[in-house]
C-alpha cells in the first residue's frame, strides 16, 4: 500500500516538474481577430519578455544587432514580425534558433514583443548611395515594380503586410533576398517576394541592398 | 404661340444632325469607332497597346483578386478554343463579327484595332492580338470603364460593347477611400452595378436587334434585381457566400461574414469584402481546360480554382422535387419540379441555344425492371430526342434550326428556368402487376454545349464534352399507397 502511494506520489511529482506543453498554435492567417491581437500588443510587456527570451543575444538590446548577419527588428511593422514569429513557431518559416527562441511563447506574448520591437527606434541607412532604378522605377518588362512602390518612399515598410527595409543590416538583407529567390524562404503570401527575387541577378540584390542597409558593423569593417 | 417656334426650329434641326447609325455595322462614326460595337474612347484618342497594364502587373499588389482573375473566363476571354473556332466561322460569315464579338472578348484588341484573323489557321482559322490584348477581359480594361453608352444602342439597353474605356494612370473602383502608391484612384458607383457587367452579358444581335444573350435583362426583371442584388454579390464572392445571397437576398456587406474580410491591396487597410475576380459562372468545360495550374510559379496563381468553383456553383444552383401519381391503372406520372434556387439570371443564361440543362430521370421497380428512362447520354455523348432540356431553340431568318448567334433571327422556343422560378417535367411509365415498389432517380445535367457543336468547332472527336451532375433526387414508392392516393383522390372528385 505504501509502495502504491509513493508511486503516485512520485508520478505526480515528475508530471509537476515536466514543463508545460504550449498549446498548438494554427499557421498564420489575416483576419480581424489577428489584427486585433496584433494591436493590443503591449510595449511594456513586449520589452519585459524581450528580456526574459533574452533576445538581445542576437538582436541588440533596442532591437539592433551587433552583427551584419543578423536582423535588426527596431522600427519594424509590428504585424510583420508578429507573423513571423507565428511562421517561425509554425515552421512555415525555418529557422534553427528562432524556432526554439518562439516554442513557449504564448499568441498575446508574440504580439506584445511585435509591439516593443515596432517602438524602438530603427537604425538608419548608411546612405550616400543613389537609389538604383529598381527602387525608384521598378522593371515593368520583368514585371517588377518599384521596390518604394511597396515598402514605402523611404524603405518604411507599409500597412500591415509589407516590412521596413530601411537600415536593414546588409548581410540578412543579402541572404533573405537570395533565399526568396532560392525558394529556401516560402512564407511571402501569394509568393510575391520569391517571384521578385527570382527576377534579378546578384548584382542587382547587391545594388538594392546596398541601398537599404545599415552602416556595416564594426566586425565586418 | 411660343411652342410653334419651338417646333420649327427642332424640325430643321432633326433634319440636319446625322442619325445615329443602329443596326448599321458598316457605319464608322466618330461616336461609333468601332462598329457595331458601342464602344467609345474618352476624348476620342486613338489607343495602341502601350496604354494599358499587363495584368501581372495589377498582380503584384492586388494579388487576391489577380488570383481569382487567373485562368478565369475573363482571363481566357480571347484565348477560349471554342470562342476562337465560333468567332472565325463568324468572321467569314460577316467580317463585322471580329468587332462585335471582340468587343467584349478582347476589348483592348479591339479598341487599338490590333487583332488579326489568320483564315488558314486550323480549323476554321485563328485570331491573334499584341499579349496583352491576348489576356481577354484584364485588370486594366475593367478598372478603366469610365461610364456606358448604353443611352446610343439600338435598343436603349446595356449591351454589345456599351462602355466608355478611358485608359491611364487612374484606376477605378467602387471604393471611395482607396489609395495607392502606383497609381491614382477614382470612385465608380457603375462598378458596383449589375449596369456595369450589362455592358458585355447582355447582347443583342447587330443586325436585326434580337436579344440573343439576356444575362442582364434576365436580372433586372428578377427579385434579386428588386431586393438591390448586383451580379457582383454573387459573381465576386465564394460560392458558400454566393448561397447565402441567394437564399436570403441580402448583399453580401449585410452578411457580416469574416471570410469575406480581408486587403484589398498590399499595404492597404483591412476591408469588410474584398471581392473574388474570378466571376465564375457555370462554365467547368474552359475553365478545366484553361484554367489548369501548369507550375508552381506565381503566374499560375489561382489557375485551378475556377474549374472547382464553377462545379460548386452548378452543384448549388437548382433543386430537383419528384410528384408521383397513379394515372388509373397501370399507367403512373412523376412529375419533377426542376427550380432555379439560386441563380439572379435564368437557367441557363448567356448563350442559351448552346448551353443544356437537361434532366435524366430513370424508373425501376423492385424486381430491377427498367419502366422508363429519358435524358440518359448515348454512346455518341448525344441525348436522345425524348429528353427535357433547358435552353432556347434559335432559327434563322429562313426558320431554319440554328447554333451561331450571327444567323440567329428568333427563338421559336424558350425554355429556361427563371430566377426563382421552377418548370415542370412529366414521365409517364406503367408499373406490372406484381410489382411492389418503384425507384425513381432523376439528375439535372449541365453542359456549356453538345456534342455536335464541340465537333463542329474543334474537329471531330477533338475533345468529349464534359457535362456536371448538378443535382439529383432519388425517392421509393410503394405502388399500393400510389394506387390507394388515386382512388381516395377519385372519391374526393366525386
Amino acid at each position: 500500500m505504501k509502495t502504491t502511494i509513493t508511486l503516485a506520489f512520485g508520478l505526480l511529482a515528475a508530471l509537476a516538474s515536466v514543463p508545460a506543453v504550449p498549446a498548438e498554435i494554427a499557421p498564420f492567417a489575416w483576419s480581424r481577430s489577428t489584427l486585433d491581437l496584433i494591436a493590443s500588443g503591449d510595449v511594456t510587456r513586449g520589452g519585459e519578455i524581450a528580456q526574459k527570451e533574452k533576445c538581445q543575444k542576437c538582436h541588440g538590446d533596442a532591437g539592433i544587432a551587433e552583427d551584419d548577419e543578423s536582423t535588426n527588428i527596431a522600427g519594424q511593422v509590428a504585424a510583420y514580425s508578429f507573423k513571423q514569429l507565428v511562421d517561425y513557431r509554425t515552421e512555415v518559416r525555418e529557422n534553427r534558433d528562432m524556432k526554439k527562441a518562439v516554442r513557449s511563447l504564448s499568441l498575446q506574448e508574440m504580439a506584445d514583443l511585435a509591439a516593443h520591437y515596432a517602438a524602438q527606434a530603427p537604425e538608419a541607412p548608411a546612405g550616400g548611395v543613389e537609389p538604383p532604378k529598381l527602387v525608384t522605377e521598378g522593371d515593368e518588362g520583368r514585371l517588377l515594380l518599384a521596390c518604394n512602390t511597396c515598402h514605402g518612399k523611404n524603405g518604411e515598410g507599409m500597412g500591415f503586410e509589407v516590412p521596413a527595409l530601411a537600415g536593414q543590416k546588409g548581410g540578412h538583407f543579402d541572404e533573405t533576398m537570395s533565399a526568396f529567390r532560392d525558394g529556401d524562404r516560402g512564407n511571402d503570401q501569394f509568393g510575391r517576394m520569391r517571384f521578385v527575387a527570382s527576377q534579378l541577378s546578384p548584382k542587382e540584390i547587391a545594388a538594392i541592398t546596398a541601398f537599404y542597409a545599415a552602416p556595416p558593423t564594426e566586425e565586418e569593417e | 404661340m411660343r411652342s410653334s417656334i419651338h417646333c420649327a426650329w427642332v424640325f430643321p434641326i432633326a433634319l440636319v444632325l446625322p442619325l445615329p447609325a443602329f443596326g448599321d455595322p458598316a457605319a464608322a462614326t466618330d461616336d461609333r469607332r468601332f462598329p457595331p460595337t458601342f464602344i467609345t474612347i474618352e476624348g476620342h484618342r486613338d489607343l495602341t497597346p502601350e496604354d494599358w497594364k499587363d495584368p501581372r502587373l495589377c498582380g503584384q499588389c492586388h494579388t487576391y483578386q489577380y488570383e481569382g482573375w487567373n485562368g478565369s473566363m475573363h482571363s481566357n476571354a480571347f484565348r477560349d478554343p471554342v470562342f476562337q473556332a465560333l468567332w472565325a466561322l463568324a468572321e467569314k460569315a460577316d467580317p463585322s463579327m471580329r468587332n462585335h464579338c471582340g468587343g467584349c472578348h478582347t476589348p483592348i484588341g479591339i479598341s487599338t484595332d490590333t487583332v488579326k484573323f489568320h483564315p488558314d489557321e486550323p480549323l476554321h482559322g485563328a485570331f491573334s492580338a499584341p499579349e496583352v490584348a491576348e489576356m481577354g477581359v484584364s485588370c486594366d480594361v475593367c478598372h478603366t470603364i469610365s461610364g456606358t453608352n448604353l443611352q446610343k444602342t439600338a435598343v436603349l439597353e446595356h449591351g454589345n460593347s456599351s462602355y466608355i474605356l478611358n485608359p491611364g494612370n487612374t484606376k477605378l473602383a467602387s471604393l471611395s477611400d482607396a489609395e495607392s502608391p502606383y497609381h491614382e484612384t477614382g470612385y465608380s458607383d457603375h462598378h458596383a452595378k449589375s449596369d456595369f457587367c450589362g455592358n458585355c452579358h447582355n447582347i443583342f444581335h447587330p443586325g436585326n436587334n434580337f436579344p440573343i444573350e439576356r444575362t442582364y435583362d434576365e436580372w433586372k426583371y428578377s427579385i434579386y434585381a428588386q431586393n438591390g442584388i448586383q451580379c457582383q454579390d454573387c459573381h465576386m464572392v465564394p460560392v458558400d457566400i454566393a448561397v447565402k445571397v441567394a437564399d436570403t437576398l441580402k448583399r453580401p456587406e449585410e452578411l457580416d461574414e469574416p471570410s469575406l474580410e480581408g486587403f484589398v491591396g498590399l499595404g492597404g487597410p483591412w476591408r469588410k469584402v474584398v471581392h473574388k475576380h474570378g466571376f465564375v459562372g457555370g462554365n467547368a468545360v474552359i475553365t478545366a481546360v484553361m484554367g489548369k495550374k501548369d507550375s508552381d510559379s506565381p503566374e499560375d496563381l489561382g489557375r485551378d480554382s475556377n474549374y472547382e468553383e464553377a462545379v460548386k456553383r452548378l452543384q448549388t444552383v437548382a433543386s430537383l422535387k419528384l410528384a408521383v401519381t397513379n394515372q388509373g391503372g397501370p399507367l403512373h406520372q412523376v412529375k419533377v419540379r426542376v427550380t432555379n434556387e439560386r441563380a439572379g439570371h435564368h437557367l441557363p443564361t448567356s448563350l442559351t441555344e448552346l448551353r443544356q440543362i437537361w434532366l435524366e430521370v430513370v424508373i425501376t421497380d423492385n424486381k430491377g425492371r427498367e419502366l422508363r428512362r429519358s435524358g440518359s447520354l448515348g454512346p455518341n455523348n448525344d441525348l436522345p430526342k425524348d429528353t427535357m432540356i433547358f435552353n432556347a431553340h434559335a432559327v434563322d431568318a429562313n426558320g431554319q434550326d440554328t447554333h451561331f448567334p450571327w444567323e440567329i433571327a428568333r427563338f421559336v422556343d424558350v425554355n429556361t428556368i427563371p430566377p426563382k422560378g421552377w418548370k415542370y417535367a412529366k414521365y409517364y411509365f406503367n408499373v406490372p402487376d406484381d410489382a411492389e415498389e418503384v425507384k425513381i432517380i432523376a439528375k439535372l445535367h449541365y453542359r456549356s454545349f453538345d456534342q455536335y457543336i464541340a465537333d463542329k468547332l474543334l474537329g471531330k472527336g477533338a475533345v468529349k464534352v464534359p457535362s456536371v451532375e448538378m443535382v439529383s433526387v432519388e425517392e421509393t414508392y410503394p405502388v399500393a399507397a400510389l394506387k390507394a392516393a388515386s382512388l381516395a383522390d377519385a372519391g374526393d372528385h366525386h
